[in-house]
C-alpha cells in the first residue's frame, strides 16, 4: 500500500542512483494478436477517425503486449530482497492488450507489490518524464527503490492516425533506481515547444551546464537526435539504434551503464511531433563523492 | 503543500436514459430494473457528436482562474481510466495545449489507475511542482472520457459511464484545498476482463468493500484524522448500492456521501472526484477549516482516498 | 391486503423465491429445500441476487433494505428469506 503525507522536502533529499540496466528485444508474439475482441475494440477506436483496420496483420496475429514483454525484465532487473516502492511504465504506441492497466498488473509481479503507472501520449519524452517522476517521489521519501520500464513493439494493427514512427521491432528496456551505488542522476530536463531547428542550440546549451569541467563524459543520442552525431557535441557519441524510436535512448544507455565506471553520461531525445527535447545525465563519480542521508 | 487551486466541470447536454442504452448493451429489463432500483443510476450524460477534444476544451473552458494565467501553467495532465482510447498516434492532449496556448507546458497522461487517476494525477502534479519550487506555479489536471466502445459503456452488473468532464489546477503552495494524504492500493491479481471472467467479477465483488475500507482508513489516519472528523466524503459516481455498504461496513454516515451525481451524470471514468468536488462546493458542503475525502477505486484493481483540507 | 404476521411473510418469501428463482436464473428449478445453497448449488451471483431480490419486491410489494445484507444472508433460500423477513417495509 503506497501512503504518503505532503511531500516533506525539508528532509535530506534522497539521492537517486540507477544501480541496474536491462535491455532485451523479443522475438514471438502476444496471444492476444488472436483474441476477436482485439478487432472490436480497435474498429470503435478507429471509427470516430475514419482508419482502416489492417486485416493482413490482424490474420497473422501478430504484435505483442508490454505485460508479456515486461515480466522477465522484471525477473532480471529486480530480486526478493529488493523491493520496489514505485514502478512507472513509460510508451508511446500501445501494444496489443488494450484494456489491461499493465502497470499494475505488472505491480502484481514485482518483488516489493509496488506503487505502479503508466505515462504515454508525450513520445519519446514519457520515459524521460518517468524518470523523473521517480525523482520527485524518492525526494519525499515516499519511495526508497523504483523501477522504470520503457517498452515498444512493432506491430500498429491499423493505418496510423498521423506521421510518426512506428518501431522496428519489440522492445524494452528496465531501469533499476535506489539510493546507493550506481549512477546518480545529475540532471533531469524538459523543454517543450522545441521546433527541429531550435534543437542543436538548445542541446549544447544544457551539455555546457551538466558537463562543465568534466573529461570523462559520453553523450547518447535518441533516434530524434541521430542527425547531429557528427556535430561534435561531445568526444564520445554514442546514437540510439535504429528503428527503436522510443526505446533506442534507453537502449544504448543500458549498454554504456555496462561498462566499469562509465563517467558522466548524458542521454537526449527529441520529438519531432511533440517537440521535446529531453536530456538527462547519470553520473557514476558523483554517485561515489555523495553518501546516501 | 498540494493543493486544488480551482476545479470546474463540464457536462455534456445530452441526458440517456439508460432504458434507451439496454438494446445495445445487451442488458434486459430486469438488469436495468436492478440498476435503477438498487444501484441509483438513471441518466448518463453524453455527447453523440462531439470528440474527446471537444470534451476536454469544454471543461477547460469552464475553468475561469486560468485565463490570463496560462504563462504559470507548467504542466498538463491528462487522467485516463481507459488505459487507450485514440489511435495512434492521434493527441488531443497536445493538440488542446497547443489550441490554449499552453504549448510551452510538459503535458503527458497518466493511466492505470481506473477511475482512481484523477487522484493519482493531483498527488503526481503535485510532487513535480514542489520540486520545480517557482512559487505560484501550476499545473492543469483534465479528465472526461468518450464512451467510445462497449467497456467504456458498461462495468457489467456495476455501472454505467457517462461523458461528464473536469479541468483542475493545482499548486504546490495553495491556501485551500491542501492535500493531506493519499493513499493508494494496487492489486494487480485483479488484472482481467469482467465479461469474459465471471470468477474475476465474484472475487473482486468480495475484495472491494474490504480494500477500499482499508484505504479510506488509511489516509484518514495518515493526516492525522478520525474518521468522524471527516466532514464529507466527495466518492466516484460508480453507483449508489456500494457506497451505501461501505459506509455501513465503516460506521459512516452515507448521507455525508455526495452521491446525487450518479443518477445525473453516471460514472464519469476519473472525471467523477472533480465533478462531485464542483457539486459540493456549488452547494456550500464545504466549509474552511473541512476536512474531506475524495475516494475513487476500479478494475486494475485500483483502490485510492485522499483527504483534504478546504 | 390485511394484516401479515412476520411467519407468514416469510413463507410467502419463500414460496416467492421458489416461483422467481427459475426467471432469474433463466432455467428450471426443481423444489427446493430451505437449505439449497444459491451460490453453491444454485450459482445465483451477486447480480442475479439483486435481479432476485427486485422481482421480490414487486411480487410481494416489499421495499427491501439491501444495504446490510452480508455473505452470510446469501448462504441458502432460508437464510434469505430471513434476511429479506427482516429488512422490508411492505409498501401500504
Amino acid at each position: 500500500m503506497f501512503n504518503a503525507g505532503p511531500a516533506d522536502l525539508t528532509a535530506p533529499e534522497r539521492p537517486l542512483r540507477v544501480t541496474r540496466a536491462v535491455r532485451r528485444v523479443f522475438d514471438g508474439r502476444s496471444d492476444t494478436a488472436l483474441d476477436p475482441e482485439l478487432r472490436i475494440f480497435l474498429s470503435d477506436m478507429v471509427r470516430p477517425y475514419g482508419l482502416a483496420l489492417r486485416e493482413d496483420l490482424l490474420t497473422a496475429g501478430v504484435g505483442h503486449s508490454y505485460g508479456e514483454m515486461a515480466a522477465p525484465l522484471i525477473a532480471e532487473a529486480t530480486s526478493a530482497d529488493e523491493p520496489v516502492d514505485v514502478l512507472v511504465l513509460a510508451f508511446a504506441m500501445h501494444d496489443l492488450r488494450l484494456g489491461r492497466a499493465t502497470s499494475v498488473y505488472l505491480s502484481n509481479l514485482c518483488p516489493g507489490g509496488p506503487m505502479a503507472f503508466a505515462v504515454c501520449d508525450q513520445g519519446s519524452a514519457a520515459a524521460f518524464t518517468a524518470l523523473r517522476l521517480i525523482r520527485e517521489y524518492s525526494r519525499s521519501g515516499a519511495c526508497r527503490r523504483a523501477l522504470l520500464l520503457v517498452l515498444e513493439q512493432s506491430v500498429l494493427h491499423y493505418e496510423p492516425a498521423g506521421p510518426a514512427e512506428i518501431p522496428a521491432r519489440h522492445a524494452g528496456v528496465a531501469l533499476l533506481c535506489d539510493d546507493a551505488g550506481g549512477a546518480a542522476l545529475s540532471g533531469a530536463r524538459q523543454h517543450a515547444d522545441v521546433a527541429v531547428g531550435q534543437v542543436a542550440t538548445l542541446l549544447a546549451e544544457d551539455l555546457g551546464a551538466l558537463t562543465a569541467g568534466r573529461t570523462d563524459v559520453t553523450l547518447i543520442l535518441g533516434g530524434g537526435l541521430a542527425a547531429l552525431a557528427d556535430a561534435g557535441l561531445a568526444e564520445r557519441v554514442r546514437i540510439a539504434p535504429e528503428g527503436q524510436p522510443y526505446t533506442g535512448v534507453w537502449w544504448e544507455l543500458a549498454g554504456a551503464l555496462d561498462h566499469d565506471d562509465p563517467g558522466l553520461t548524458v542521454f537526449a531525445d527529441h520529438d519531432p511531433n511533440l517537440r521535446y527535447l529531453c536530456v538527462s545525465a547519470l553520473d557514476t563519480v558523483a554517485a561515489r563523492q555523495e553518501q546516501p542521508a | 503543500m498540494t493543493a486544488l487551486t480551482a476545479v470546474a466541470s463540464y457536462l455534456p447536454a445530452g441526458r440517456v436514459p439508460i432504458e434507451e442504452l439496454a438494446g445495445r448493451l445487451g442488458l434486459s429489463d430486469r438488469q436495468v430494473r436492478v440498476f435503477r432500483r438498487f444501484h441509483g443510476l438513471s441518466e448518463v450524460c453524453r455527447d453523440h457528436d462531439g470528440t474527446l477534444f471537444d470534451l476536454l476544451a469544454a471543461a477547460v473552458g469552464e475553468l475561469d482562474e486560468l485565463r490570463g494565467r496560462e504563462h504559470l501553467v507548467k504542466y498538463v495532465l491528462y487522467a485516463r481510466g481507459m488505459p487507450v482510447a485514440v489511435p495512434y498516434p492521434a493527441n488531443p492532449l497536445h493538440e488542446l495545449c497547443r489550441k490554449l496556448g499552453l504549448a510551452h507546458a510538459v503535458a503527458f497522461t497518466v493511466t492505470h489507475h481506473a477511475c482512481a487517476t484523477g487522484l493519482l494525477a493531483v498527488d503526481i502534479a503535485g510532487r513535480l511542482l514542489a520540486s520545480d519550487g517557482v512559487p505560484g506555479a501550476l499545473a492543469l489536471v483534465i479528465a472526461g472520457e468518450k464512451t467510445f466502445t462497449r467497456d467504456a459503456e458498461l462495468v457489467p452488473d456495476t455501472s454505467i459511464f457517462g461523458e461528464g468532464a473536469a479541468a483542475c489546477l493545482v499548486s504546490a503552495d495553495g491556501a485551500s484545498d491542501r492535500l493531506l494524504s493519499y493513499v493508494t492500493r494496487l492489486r494487480g491479481d485483479f488484472d482481467g476482463r469482467l465479461v469474459e471472467d465471471p470468477g474475476l467479477a465474484v472475487r473482486f465483488a468480495k475484495e472491494y468493500p474490504g480494500s477500499l475500507a482499508e484505504v479510506i482508513l488509511a489516509a484518514v489516519q495518515r493526516a492525522g484524522l478520525a474518521l468522524d472528523e471527516i466532514s464529507l466524503i466527495v466518492p466516484h459516481n460508480v453507483n449508489a448500492v456500494s457506497w451505501r455498504r461501505l459506509c455501513r461496513m465503516i460506521g459512516y454516515p452515507v448521507d455525508r456521501v455526495l452521491l446525487d451525481n450518479v443518477a445525473v451524470t453516471g460514472h464519469c471514468f476519473a472525471a467523477d472526484a472533480f465533478l462531485n468536488y464542483r457539486l459540493a462546493a456549488d452547494r456550500g458542503l464545504l466549509n474552511p477549516g473541512d476536512r474531506y475525502l475524495m475516494v475513487a477505486a476500479g478494475l486494475g484493481a485500483t483502490f485510492s482516498a485522499m483527504v483534504f483540507e478546504h | 391486503m390485511g394484516q401479515t404476521t412476520e411467519v407468514d411473510l416469510r413463507q410467502q418469501i419463500v414460496d416467492s423465491i421458489g416461483e422467481l428463482l427459475p426467471r432469474v436464473l433463466k432455467r428450471e428449478v426443481p423444489e427446493l429445500p430451505e437449505s439449497t445453497r444459491l451460490f453453491d448449488e444454485l450459482g445465483l451471483s451477486s447480480a442475479s441476487t439483486l435481479e432476485l431480490l427486485l422481482e421480490l419486491e414487486e411480487a410481494l410489494d416489499l421495499q427491501i433494505d439491501v444495504e446490510e445484507i452480508d455473505q452470510g444472508d446469501l448462504e441458502s433460500v432460508g437464510t434469505l428469506a430471513d434476511f429479506v423477513a427482516a429488512h422490508s417495509l411492505t409498501q401500504d
